[in-house]
């Protein structure tokens, strides 16, 4: 038993004693390896990328964003106004109504009191011999059905 | 002198001996490697118009320092800059795009300056070096 723990106390003294000699190189080892990698060359395009890679990210080199055309405006409401009227008639009430080309109705005509609606949400707000007012929310269109078109005056 | 002294003390040193190889490896491979500088010129033009071509520049010409490289350019095993001028349109998609493949190629070109000139259509020049490593001629 005794002779168990002598070997066994020689052991762990030797272990120990080695652990002491070659632990104490790896420190100055690690500083090497660091000094080295200090010198360690850097390919030139390396730094070149990295600069490309900031100067996009900065937004440099981007594509300009094309610009979108601005939507037509809206037609004029009288253009389409004149274009359908055929006649303003008054009826034996003595109201006038505007008699309109409507392709979806079966004779192809339609006759607008007040009230009734042309197209696109406008409606006849007001008719006389001379001009016809339409409304659509808040806005007023005032048609002289009699006056020449824009497009035609000299 | 320091450093040099404590390279050489731990020459021996396996793990800085690992170290020094790569880095060697590292230029070895980045340089241009050849017996002659005139070879290695030439080799540095073509390889900065392949990579003008390959980034899409527009009008692109590539010259050469016609001074010899400065430094032991003539000790063999020595490294040494060939300076390079590249002349291209200026812009800015294929302006970056250069940048990309410089850092993919396979010699290392470093910049020197960049100038960017020109209204209506706007060119730029840049100054890049380029390491020649004079290789030891066989006998």
């Amino acid at each position: 038993m005794r002779r168990v723990l002598v070997r066994l106390a020689f052991a762990w003294v030797g272990a120990f004693g080695l652990g002491w000699l070659t632990g104490g190189g790896a420190a100055p080892a690690r500083e090497q390896i660091a000094a080295a990698n200090a010198t360690t060359p850097i390919h030139g395009g390396a730094i070149a990328g990295a600069a490309g890679e900031k100067l996009s990210a900065l937004g440099f080199g981007a594509l300009p964003v094309e610009e979108i055309a601005a939507p037509p405006p809206p037609p004029d409401i009288a253009v389409f106004f004149r274009h359908d009227l055929t006649a303003i008639q008054r009826r034996p009430g003595g109201a006038l109504v505007a008699l309109i080309v409507d392709l979806d109705a079966t004779s192809g005509r339609r006759a607008l009191g007040r009230g009734d609606v042309y197209r696109d949400g406008w409606r006849v707000a007001a008719i006389s011999a001379q001009v016809v007012e339409l409304r659509r929310q808040g806005e007023v269109r005032r048609i002289n059905v009699f006056e020449a078109p824009a497009e035609v005056l000299p | 002198m320091a450093q040099t002294q404590a390279d050489l003390a731990r020459v021996d040193d396996a793990a800085f001996q690992e170290s020094l190889s790569q880095n060697a490896n590292k230029v070895w491979r980045w340089s241009l490697v050849q017996a002659s500088e005139g070879v290695a010129r030439a080799q540095a033009v073509a390889a900065v118009e392949a990579l003008a071509l390959q980034a899409g520049l527009g009008d692109a010409s590539v010259s050469v320092d016609p001074a010899p490289a400065i430094g032991s350019a003539s000790a063999e095993g020595g490294v040494t800059p060939i300076t390079l001028t590249l002349n291209a349109g200026f812009e800015w998609s294929s302006f970056l795009a250069f940048l990309q493949v410089m850092r993919e190629a396979d010699i290392s070109l470093s910049i020197d300056s960049i100038e960017v000139g020109g209204v209506d259509a706007p060119t730029f020049t840049m100054t890049l070096r380029a390491p020649f490593l004079h290789e030891t001629a066989q006998p």
